[in-house]
């Protein structure tokens, strides 16, 4: 399993896309804290903390917190990782070769998740020192000493390359099942869209659980506190071991 | 008895309806190069894929190397297989693929990765994307990531399909030299059965999902023998006189025809000797071995055999 993410991680730096999704990750972040202004997917997102948040004079407390409030653009940047990690040894058959080295279904799964998931979370922590970095150079105060807000950074981009790697499991499972990265790439692209959507016509307070982009904005905005996150990662937890392990049992007795 | 390295046990494998293959069983004995004929449809590639695990055995036992697919994959990574077509990381060079598979396996040092290059001849090629290799190239770059981990069983699914003549011969001299250096077993199907011929030492023939024959190539010239056919008036009186004359081996075909066994008999002596005794000989040609005669009347007996 580490063998084959090693390889992963070796095919990886010598793709363009993967540079193409860091540069892309570095000017997301400075675009936002450059120019103070927060975007992403927001269904029922309360617009008043955002319009607070815009109209302050801000630090990088304030910075790193519009970082995480526009986390849920980080999944479309990464459906390009996972297309290249994951996707592309479905679409060109290319598993046939790794599955030939000796390694079982599961770990072959579990394998592309955490390399996945380590990926993301590198990317998301240099969105973050990116944010910081912005924030000096335009001249803005810290507003708390550097040890607590890299500390902070460190916790956020592990509970949202989690949180987005959730989506990205289920993902696997999709194109897994049907070979096509388009589905599963689609897949993504909707999730927070669709959870966000259904959550608000029907009123299923449960929901909630699954809106992992959601989550990440109310971790930001303050609205979500640490004793009410088990849940969600209770969810998330739920869900990837489900997705991996179903992947798996889909792998082994499907024609590949 | 030799090593076994492969042995499949009624395996049948069905996609809804459709039989692919039906009973079949089969061996594979250490130092083999088995040679796997079928139409296309006739069940090769499923039997390969069920082999390496990428198919699901749905009855039937194969038992690779020891252990039985499906149970355990540890004899999977001492085997290695090229199926349907070499799977390439398309914007990775030749080098790069190779060191990929190197590092999924645990081993293959540079220098390993370089001596597998030279082996399938992409010294020149070596630093090019795969998505710009010629068919042959890729061929030879998929048997490279096959033979890179140093397998003891290679399975290579119609290799040679689409190579032109050099690159057939070329492809052959290194299967040759992976079976006779290194002693991998190999299991290499094709339609092109001429091909198969020059490189098996034994063959199995798929029919409809079928194993309608399994030989080894010793049986195979027996069943196929090449030589002079001679067409006389008297079988038993010629056989007489050449038995007298040493001309051996013969084989009396039917009551008209004696095959000479021999690649290159003397027509003029044996024309002496005949007419000399007393036989009228009405006609010499030489018979070369034809697999594919062989092979077509093996079906034509396996159709009439269904009907």
């Amino acid at each position: 399993m580490i063998n084959q993410m090693r390889a992963d991680l070796y095919r990886q730096f010598h793709t363009l896309g993967y540079y193409l999704v860091v540069l892309a990750t570095i000017a997301l972040s400075a675009l936002i804290v450059g120019f103070k202004s927060v975007g992403g997917v927001m269904i029922q997102t309360d617009t008043t903390n955002l319009d607070k948040l815009a109209s302050k004079s801000w630090t990088a407390i304030e910075s790193l917190q519009a970082a995480t409030l526009s986390s849920s653009l980080l999944v479309y940047l990464y459906i390009g990782l996972f297309v290249i990690l994951i996707g592309y040894e479905f679409s060109q058959k290319t598993y046939k070769n790794t599955l030939l080295s000796g390694i079982s279904r599961l770990q072959f799964i579990f394998a592309k998740y955490v390399t996945l998931v380590v990926d993301m979370l590198v990317l998301i922590f240099i969105y973050y020192l990116t944010a910081l970095a912005v924030n000096g150079l335009a001249g803005r105060s810290l507003g708390e000493n550097l040890g607590t807000l890299l500390g902070n950074t460190a916790t956020e981009s592990l509970t949202i390359a989690f949180f987005i790697s959730a989506v990205f499991s289920l993902a696997i499972v999709l194109l897994v099942a049907t070979g096509s990265n388009v589905i599963a790439s689609v897949f993504i692209a909707l999730w927070p869209i669709l959870i966000g959507v259904i959550e608000a016509l029907t009123q299923w307070n449960w929901l909630k659980y699954f809106d992992v982009t959601g989550a990440a904005e109310n971790i930001a905005l303050g609205t979500l506190k640490v004793d009410a996150l088990w849940p969600y990662l209770g969810t998330c937890i739920g869900l990837v071991l489900l997705s991996l392990v179903g992947s798996a049992a889909v792998i082994r007795h499907r024609e590949l | 008895m030799s090593e076994t390295i492969c042995t499949i046990k009624n395996v049948d494998k069905h996609f809804g309806h459709f039989q692919a293959l039906n009973h079949v069983s089969l061996t594979i004995g250490k130092g083999d190069i088995y040679g796997l004929i079928g139409e296309n449809g006739a069940g090769k590639t499923t039997l390969m894929r069920l082999m390496t695990g990428l198919s699901p055995l749905q009855t039937g036992d194969i038992e690779l190397l020891g252990e039985h697919v499906g149970h355990a994959s540890r004899s999977l990574s001492r085997i290695g297989a090229v199926i349907e077509s070499p799977a390439l990381f398309e914007k990775l060079t030749v080098a790069q693929n190779l060191k990929v598979c190197a590092i999924q396996h645990g081993q293959g040092s540079q220098q390993e990765i370089d001596e597998t290059i030279a082996f399938v001849g992409l010294t020149a090629k070596r630093n090019t994307k795969a998505k710009n290799l010629s068919l042959g190239q890729r061929q030879r770059l998929g048997l490279g990531l096959a033979i890179l981990p140093h397998p003891d069983f290679l399975i290579l699914d119609e290799p040679i399909n689409g190579l032109d003549p050099t690159g057939i011969m070329e492809f052959r001299a290194l299967l040759q030299r992976l079976n006779q250096e290194q002693h991998v077993t190999i299991l290499i199907s094709s339609h092109i059965l001429t091909e198969l011929y020059q490189v098996s030492t034994r063959f199995g023939i798929l029919h409809h999902g079928t194993l309608i024959k399994e030989l080894t190539k010793a049986e195979l010239d027996e069943a196929n023998q090449a030589g002079l056919l001679i067409t006389v008036d008297d079988t038993a009186k010629t056989a007489r006189l050449l038995d007298q004359a040493h001309i051996t081996p013969f084989q009396v075909q039917d009551r008209t025809h004696i095959l000479i066994m021999q690649k290159d008999a003397d027509a003029g002596l044996i024309n002496h000797t005949l007419v000399s005794g007393g036989i009228v000989v009405e006609d010499f040609s030489h018979r070369a071995s034809s697999l594919e005669d062989y092979y077509t009347h093996l079906l034509q007996e396996a159709e009439g055999a269904v009907k």
